[in-house]
């Protein structure tokens, strides 16, 4: 505890987005979860934030991510951008948590940097979303979907590759 | 850790762009692609932004040495900076070391100079400051190299120079030139005398108001200027008391180490030769000596005092004592072979002064006067009194250290004694 009252006011505030934005992504869908979804939800977020740099960062966005896919009866109202808004928000936060101890005071160039960052990245989004209303109305397409997988599949081993690469490199 | 790797914010990126788009193929589910397509921004700009340089990390503070209650600027330098967006130093802080920000850690982005920590030491002593863990971020948040320790710097302290000042002479001038009006005649500037003419006296010598009163040539005399040996003699057998470092409590070792700095100083300023012999570890002796490269040189073995932590023997200390010299002794006088060593002294006739820098102790640290420390101390203080009645019976006066004018009447006494003739036992 006294390691906690130490921490900087700026550390504080964003590890209170940590918590607080992956449930605003829940509550954006407009439904109800169900209580031990979002209890488990929010312990996760709360182990999140105490350590930013844990797994449980990439569990608990998979699991918002996730639940919106299988649970949310309409996914691609226009409220899925504030979602996926607080989610990249969840994520910035806890990376500027993570640049030092918790009595490290965020700079505040470096905060300005990953709001202008998260704002250029969430540009994906609306382009994403309007290409899903638009296919949406399509016949299907197994041709597409294929390339698709093509597509994802390469991206990710290109990203695997390059990690790997990375720590060779250096060891 | 000495090379640049993966961050755990990258590998949240990949990893949540990965699940989201495989997800959104094996599904079917187009809200999955909205989801995580910012997530991939991140992820593919960070593996892009992977530095390849190996950075060098030198410690810049500035100086290795300082007075007690100064500050430094830490610095960094980091080399070469290329890749490098964000450097996080987390200093250590030891003891009698305080720092700015107080949480000892500073971050920042690069492009605007490496950030910069405030140290400040609060005890004079060798203390190694700047000791602390650097991290250097890349672009995009990607990369991470390090925390990496860099080790600290060692620091001479210097003992903060108390406010003194005397105005009294050294009894014992000995010297051929200097500040102290000597007991001889000499060609100095002041005032001693008028005398009738002699062969040999210097024409401009002639006083001629006098000469033309009484008829015969009459010449003024002066007293030679002459300088003094001084030697400081600091009892380190003991330090009794807390340190609260410059400003807060002072142990007796602090009070001890300051007076003899700052008589140092006054006595090199003055044009005095200073000799310095520390009782206790390292046994250091400086000889008598002036100016200021001397001056840095006693004030540099001041620093460098630590108090005895073993125990003492009770052989009698020699003081290193040699030719005519005013002798200081700083001490609490709690060690009963420097009170004989300094009895002896006075014993031979050498004007010593003991400068009582034992300073007021609170009863209360030792659980009240009514405890047993209490009593112990107590009874150790009436013994004290009792060693230090009876050096003064010998001639050798005991003050307590109170910062300016603390030796001027003692002195003025001993130089008054020193004009009369005396006879030495050896």
């Amino acid at each position: 505890m006294s390691a906690l009252r130490r921490w900087s006011r700026s550390a504080v505030l964003a590890r209170l987005l940590v918590v607080l934005l992956p449930l605003v992504a829940v509550a954006a869908a407009g439904q109800r979860p169900a209580t031990p979804f979002v209890v488990v939800l929010a312990a996760l977020a709360v182990a999140w934030a105490i350590a930013p740099e844990s797994p449980v960062g990439w569990i608990v966005l998979v699991l918002v991510i996730g639940w919106w896919g299988v649970r949310v009866a309409d996914p691609l109202q226009p409220t899925v951008l504030l979602a996926a808004a607080a989610l990249l928000g969840a994520h910035v936060a806890a990376l500027l948590a993570s640049y030092g101890p918790g009595r490290l005071t965020i700079d505040g160039p470096l905060a300005l940097l990953w709001v202008r960052r998260a704002l250029l990245a969430l540009l994906v989004a609306p382009v994403a979303w309007a290409a899903a209303l638009g296919l949406e109305g399509a016949p299907d397409q197994p041709a597409l979907w294929t390339v698709a997988l093509v597509t994802v599949a390469g991206l990710v081993l290109a990203a695997a590759l390059a990690l790997r690469q990375a720590a060779g490199d250096e060891s | 850790m000495t090379r640049w790797v993966a961050t755990p914010a990258l590998a949240r990126a990949c990893v949540v762009a990965a699940a989201g788009l495989v997800g959104a193929v094996a599904l079917g589910s187009p809200v999955l692609v909205v989801l995580a397509a910012p997530f991939v921004v991140p992820a593919v700009l960070g593996l892009a932004h992977r530095p390849r340089t190996t950075p060098r990390l030198v410690p810049d503070l500035g100086t290795h040495r300082l007075h007690e209650g100064q500050g430094i600027v830490s610095g960094l330098v980091v080399d070469p900076p290329d890749g490098v967006e964000h450097v996080t130093r987390v200093l250590e802080r030891p003891s009698y070391v305080v720092l700015s920000p107080a949480s000892g850690t500073v971050g920042g982005l690069v492009r605007d100079g490496v950030p910069e920590a405030g140290i400040g030491v609060t005890r004079w002593g060798r203390r190694t400051v700047g000791a602390e863990q650097v991290a250097l971020t890349g672009a995009w948040a990607g990369f991470r190299w390090g925390p990496r320790e860099v080790p600290g710097v060692s620091v001479a302290v210097l003992p903060q120079a108390a406010a003194f000042d005397s105005r009294a002479e050294v009894p014992q001038p000995d010297g051929l030139v200097g500040a102290h009006r000597s007991r001889r005649v000499g060609s100095g500037s002041e005032f001693s005398g008028i005398r009738g003419f002699a062969p040999g006296d210097r024409l401009r010598r002639i006083h001629w108001p006098v000469s033309l009163r009484t008829g015969t040539l009459q010449v003024v005399t002066t007293r030679a200027e002459q300088d003094s040996g001084v030697l400081v003699v600091v009892d380190a057998f003991r330090d009794l008391g807390a340190s609260g470092g410059v400003g807060g409590a002072a142990s007796s070792l602090d009070l001890t180490v300051r007076a003899a700095s700052a008589l140092a100083e006054h006595h090199v300023r003055v044009g005095d030769r200073v000799g310095l012999r520390v009782l206790g570890p390292g046994d250091a002796r400086v000889p008598l000596g002036s100016g200021t490269r001397h001056l840095h040189r006693l004030t540099g073995t001041l620093a460098r005092v630590v108090p005895e932590t073993r125990r003492v023997e009770d052989a009698v200390p020699d003081l290193g004592v040699q030719g005519d010299c005013v002798v200081y002794v700083l001490s609490p006088m709690l060690h009963a072979p420097v009170v004989t060593a300094t009895a002896a002294l006075a014993g031979r006739g050498v004007p010593v002064l003991v400068i009582d820098t034992l300073g007021e102790r609170d009863l209360d640290e030792l659980g009240g006067p009514r405890s047993r420390a209490g009593l112990a101390w107590r009874m150790r203080r009436v013994e004290r009194d009792n060693l230090l009645d009876r050096l003064a019976g010998l001639g050798c006066p005991v003050v307590p250290w109170r910062g300016p004018g603390t030796v001027d009447e003692v002195l003025h006494r001993l130089a008054r004694r020193a004009q009369q003739p005396r006879v030495r036992a050896r």
